[in-house]
């Protein structure tokens, strides 16, 4: 039943971090924080739902991220967020996860994805900052918003991708 | 060898390496400029912005309405500057009036062709941005109009402030603007805008870069003796034919000996600001067809004499 509730809500959250979130950040931080929403909602669905459905999700936002907002490349949003989200899935999958230790892997997971994307970045001289004043410049303090925002979606995320697999033991059984 | 091979019977180890090749592929090819996108990539862009437009201007209304509550203060002194600025405009405005008959008097004797007379009409076209991107390193954001209303490729954007971006790509119904910030001469598809400055017209300078840690563009290739102060305000040349004449980009904060000592490089601090943007206005020059290379090069010349003062 609430299954079909997945992508139309991820379809918000990529309208909200595209959209409404930009206005809401103060200015001395403009260019500082991004959002990742979205990329957040992958990783609950592969720690409490199925990594597939990660590798979906991922997928199907990073694509959308890349194609929209098209300016240096395509690819690199697509590449990133599915298979983090689905290395997340593979790792954690099925395994009872409590809160604080899904907050820290979401947080490592998007520090991985920041320093990546940068990584990426770099090697096709798209950017020249050192790593570490975009570290300190972006990911830090994207960090933050990112790990505040899995602290406020954990309880409806939980019960949003639970939901499903308890639907679907049932069935197996 | 036979190591290799048995590395790759597994079989999602293969996928993996054949999904980074895809991918790098994918990220090499669209690197390059691209006159026109494929039709799913318009379809995906524009049936996403379409909806994306829908937030982000309410959104907009509602902060600004907070906003100006917060800064009802300022509001009065910014209205004493406006009407300082409107009385200027209008004591400049007889003086416009008068020497654009000249010019346009001096052309007809000098026999300008069609093609020379047009060449600084720009049409100021109004868009409205309605969407951000939220990554960092790519930080475009998309504006309603598109190839159907005859925007291309690396045309000017702007604010009433100043320069703010170049149009990266173009979908049918929006496009996606990349701003000055993410100049790079390192780059690929470098771009680079050729400068002057508003009080010292005979100077000239390149941005080409952009400093992220000073928050500053860098303008190199400035000649040893040229004129260019701090506090002057930079404007794009036009030289070079890309970027349109006169566009404000900034004011230089420092000069100083460039890299290789020969010429000097200046830092400038945007006059525009990047952050919550509205309304744009892409810069669209006039339509002067395709004449030749040579024919390009006599009509640079008269113009260049008359910009002169």
């Amino acid at each position: 039943m609430k299954t079909k509730w997945v992508i139309p809500l991820t379809v918000l959250l990529f309208m909200l971090e595209t959209t409404i979130v930009p206005w809401l950040i103060p200015e001395p931080m403009h260019g500082r924080i991004a959002p990742h929403f979205v990329f957040v909602a992958a990783l609950y669905a592969g720690l409490y739902a199925s990594r597939h459905a990660a590798l979906l999700i991922g997928f199907i936002f990073g694509l959308l991220q890349d194609v929209v907002f098209y300016g240096h490349m395509l690819g690199v949003h697509t590449l990133l967020m599915a298979s983090i989200a689905y290395l997340a899935g593979l790792l954690l999958e099925g395994k009872r996860v409590p809160m604080l230790a899904a907050l820290a892997v979401i947080a490592l997971c998007c520090f991985l994805y920041d320093a990546a994307a940068y990584g990426i970045y770099r090697v096709f001289r798209v950017t020249h900052e050192p790593f570490e004043f975009v570290l300190m410049h972006s990911i830090a303090p994207s960090l933050f918003l990112q790990t505040g925002f899995a602290l406020a979606a954990y309880v409806p995320a939980r019960r949003l991708f639970e939901a499903k697999e308890k639907k679907e033991a049932d069935e197996e059984d | 060898m036979s190591e290799l091979f048995r590395i790759l019977r597994n079989r999602k180890l293969f996928v993996l390496l054949i999904v980074l090749i895809v991918f790098a592929a994918i990220m090499g090819f669209s690197l390059a400029q691209r006159d026109n996108l494929t039709w799913p990539e318009n379809f995906i862009g524009d049936s996403v912005t379409f909806v994306q437009q829908w937030f982000y201007k309410p959104a907009g209304y509602l902060a600004g309405l907070f906003e100006d509550i917060r800064t009802m203060r300022d509001i009065y002194r910014e209205n004493e500057e406006l009407r300082l600025t409107v009385a200027r405009y209008a004591r400049d405005r007889v003086m416009y009036n008068r020497i654009e008959l000249e010019n346009e008097r001096l052309k007809e004797a000098l026999e300008f062709k069609e093609r020379q007379k047009r060449m600084f009409d720009y049409e100021y076209v109004i868009a409205h941005v309605v969407a951000v991107s939220p990554d960092p390193l790519n930080p475009t954001f998309k504006i309603n109009l598109g190839s159907t209303d005859g925007i291309k490729p690396d045309m000017a954007v702007v604010t009433t402030d100043g320069l703010v971006g170049l149009v990266s790509r173009v979908f049918p119904l929006y496009s996606t603007v990349m701003p000055i910030t993410q100049l790079n001469s390192e780059s690929g598809g470098a771009r680079a805008i050729s400068a002057t400055a508003l009080e010292h017209r005979e100077s000239f300078g390149v941005i080409e870069d952009y400093d992220a840690q000073q928050g500053m563009l860098v303008m190199n290739r400035i000649p040893e003796d040229d004129p260019l102060a701090e506090g002057d305000v930079v404007i794009t040349s036009g030289l070079g034919g890309v970027y349109p004449y006169g566009l404000v980009i900034g004011t230089v904060a420092t000069r100083q000996v460039g890299d290789f000592g020969l010429t000097h490089t200046a830092y400038v601090k945007p006059a525009a600001n990047f952050d919550k943007l509205a309304e744009v206005f892409v810069v669209v020059p006039p339509d002067l067809g395709e004449p030749p290379a040579s024919d390009e090069d006599s009509a640079e010349n008269p113009a260049s004499e008359e910009e002169a003062p």
